[in-house]
């Protein structure tokens, strides 16, 4: 088959199994076979990408496919693919999730009554993503990047019958839809300076036909979008919020899609972006800032979802930090890694919150007693821990290094030490959660039963990429990302500088939290004032939300009101009573005596012939 | 004197200025439908003259006076009708007291 058949079927199976739920599965009996579909569908999808990625993947030749879809006299519109190594291991990654997520869900929702509305919903949420990914055009990008703000409201809204999720859907839509606005400012900024937003022209020509200053201003607004779809500060707590969704939604979310759209964005983009200095300063200061605000914020968090968000929203301003560093290679290399061992983590938190009769606290998931059967899952929550700490061997240290490996050399050494510092923080909290979580407790769970072979199969894929997945494809990946085959001192320091900050940060966390004795909630945060405040209030991110809609947008509307009431209402009332009153005046004209009309017919009459006769 | 265009529009412009001061004076419908019959007459002689001395097809003319003939006697009929109705509802045709329309 032709690779565009190919990837016709990658993007298309999610869609496809979108519309066969929609439309055809829709009686009540039907919901497992619903769900079942979509998995299927979704594999499909995936095997394809993989498919496509092995065959594709040493082409340096991208493949295209696109259709006109609108055209003026200035400029056109195009749908369709652009398939380049970046959108190719981009596409792969998210079929692979979407479907292993899928997979998962059919354990954890199979109880649910809205499993058929579920399946229907993250199969349109994974289409739009995929999509999304290699779509040719920015303003066919933008459109998926909306249908990906819908899905994952539908979706962090799933249990729309308690109000906290609607709550956090609702915050999740407005506040990525406030960084949309930017986006969409981009776009149309972008088509009227070059007549058309398709990438390859926007990644090759972009930058020698508009100024630094013009591309200055483009990148700003480009990137309010990705604060909003990637959560980076001070858009980014609705992340946290969106935990009101099934956790796999959550896993979807978190890795790879919605929040990935955002930092894809900047790397499909960064030839575009690298043309204007100071916009990359602004995207690496916004970055660190949100990297390291969301590291201090895990820091005491006691919801096991809640821990994962943040160290989310810190490793997406991780991944921004480098990119604004220059280093994109290794901001899209952690996109990649991350969302494996993300998803994974997410779908084990949805185990353990399973085990802890449905509770995301960590302390009482340390209550249980975790026997033979959980061994699995307590020994991949390890690999997916340490791994986000960014251990060797696991697949985080490999784009962590790289990324470490790209501040070095380009002296960035201040971003070197931030990124040090967060590295630390991470290892802290993430393994705080480890250490706490595998806790032998002395509760014995209720499901101690066993768990079914698919879900182990889609878990233990996830692990597998953490622990040897990127080491397969290192020779490829090292090609492609610039990295070094053969290390040298400069690499040698960088490697014993990140790995003996993780293992001293896990070792403090051992202290606090490992020890059989420990009983500290908050290790040495409690040690330092204020901190603590600062955490519980969210850094005041959500107060100053508060207050800008409070006295911005409130003060703002009732302001609109007002001027409504007494401006504009009264001028288009003055309108109204002058045509009245003119009316009236014209009125009078008609006093009812025909032989008078016809007195004026007669003259005037009178007059145009006059007029014609002598008026040439 | 019968070739001589002059009397014959001398005549219709007379007919025409009557029947003017007629609509414009009278105060009667039944007077006012009478003058427009005058007014109707003087065209109807100008196309008859001009058709007579002009070089032109000497039917045209003439088929305009019979349209406008015809055309007069379904007026008077629709008028008189539309006088009566006036008068069954006013009591009156003097159209000075006809002003229920005005602004």
């Amino acid at each position: 088959m032709s690779h565009l058949a190919l990837l016709n079927i990658s993007v298309f199976s999610n869609f496809v199994a979108f519309l066969l739920i929609t439309f055809f599965l829709k009686k009540k009996e039907q919901r497992f076979l619903a769900a079942k579909v979509a998995i299927t569908l979704s594999g499909l999808g995936a095997l394809v990408s993989c498919v496509l990625l092995f065959q594709r993947f040493h082409l340096d030749i991208a493949l295209t496919a696109s259709v006109t879809w609108l055209k003026w006299n200035t400029g056109e519109l195009l749908i369709g693919y652009y398939l380049d190594k970046v959108s190719l291991m981009m596409l792969t990654t998210v079929c692979v999730i979407s479907f292993m997520v899928q997979m998962y869900s059919f354990w954890y929702m199979k109880d649910d009554a809205g499993i058929r509305r579920y399946y229907g919903t993250i199969t349109f949420f994974s289409w739009a993503m995929i999509f999304f990914v290699v779509s040719i055009d920015l303003f066919g990008s933008y459109i998926f990047w909306e249908l990906l703000g819908l899905a994952s409201y539908l979706l962090i809204g799933f249990w729309h019958e308690k109000p906290e999720p609607r709550r956090a859907a609702i915050k999740a839509f407005i506040m990525t839809r406030f960084g949309d606005l930017g986006l969409l400012a981009a776009v149309i900024l972008l088509l009227v300076k070059l007549k058309t937003v398709a990438i390859p022209v926007l990644i090759t020509a972009a930058g020698t036909l508009l100024s630094p200053q013009e591309v200055f201003w483009i990148v700003v607004l480009l990137f309010l979008g990705v604060m909003g779809k990637s959560a980076q500060f001070p858009l980014h707590s609705w992340l946290p919020d969106a935990m009101e969704g099934p956790t796999p939604v959550s896993a979807l979310i978190h890795s790879a899609t919605m929040v990935a759209a955002g930092v894809y964005l900047l790397v499909r983009l960064f030839p575009l972006i690298a043309f204007s200095e100071s916009a990359m300063t602004y995207i690496l200061c916004i970055g660190a800032l949100t990297s390291l605000i969301a590291a201090v914020m895990a820091l005491t968090e006691k919801d096991m979802k809640r821990i994962l968000a943040y160290s989310t929203v810190s490793q997406l301003g991780f991944m921004v930090m480098a990119i604004g560093a220059g280093a994109w290679q290794g901001g899209f290399f952690h996109l990649l890694t991350h969302a494996f061992f993300k998803s994974m983590l997410f779908l084990l938190a949805g185990y353990f919150i399973h085990m802890a009769h449905h509770s995301n606290d960590i302390f009482s998931m340390a209550k249980v007693s975790y026997g033979t059967k959980s061994k699995l899952m307590v020994a991949l929550l390890w690999v997916g821990s340490l791994a986000l700490c960014g251990l060797f061997p696991l697949s985080g240290f490999l784009s962590k290094e790289t990324i470490f490996g790209s501040l070095m050399e380009g002296h960035h050494y201040g971003v070197y030490g931030v990124a040090l510092l967060i590295s630390f923080l991470t290892a802290y909290y993430t393994t705080r959660m480890a250490f706490i979580v595998s806790r032998n407790g002395e509760v014995v769970d209720a499901q101690e039963n066993s768990l079914p072979l698919y879900m182990k199969i889609s878990v233990s894929f996830l692990g597998l990429m953490t622990l040897i997945g990127f080491w397969i494809f290192l020779p490829a990946l090292t090609e492609f990302f610039h990295l070094h085959s053969e290390w040298h001192a400069e690499q040698w320091v960088n490697f014993f500088i990140t790995t003996i900050g993780v293992v001293l940060a896990i070792g403090v966390s051992y202290f606090y939290f490992g020890r059989k004795q420990a009983t500290s909630e908050k290790g040495w945060v409690s040690f330092i004032p204020g901190l603590s405040g600062l955490i519980e209030n969210k850094f005041f991110v959500d107060h100053f939300w508060k207050w800008v809609v409070d006295k911005g947008v409130y003060r703002f509307s009732r302001m609109s009101f007002w001027t409504d009431v007494h401006i504009i209402n009264v001028i288009v009332d003055q309108v109204g009573l002058t045509a009245i009153r003119c009316g009236k005046k014209a009125a009078a004209l008609q006093m009812g005596q025909v032989q008078q009309y016809i007195i004026t017919a007669v003259v005037v009459s009178l007059f145009v012939v006059i007029y014609l006769i002598f008026g040439k | 004197m019968i070739n001589d265009i002059t009397p014959y529009l001398i005549l219709s412009a007379a007919l025409f200025c009557i029947g003017l001061y007629g609509l414009l004076a009278r105060r009667s419908l039944i007077g006012i439908l009478i003058a427009t019959e005058l007014i109707l007459n003087a065209a109807n002689i100008n196309f008859l003259t001009f058709s007579r001395f002009m070089d032109v097809d000497k039917a045209v003319g003439q088929i305009f006076t019979l349209f406008v003939i015809a055309l007069a006697a379904a007026e008077v009929a629709v008028g008189l009708s539309i006088v009566l109705v006036v008068y069954r509802n006013f009591n009156t045709i003097n159209v000075e007291k006809m002003d229920h329309l005005k602004g």
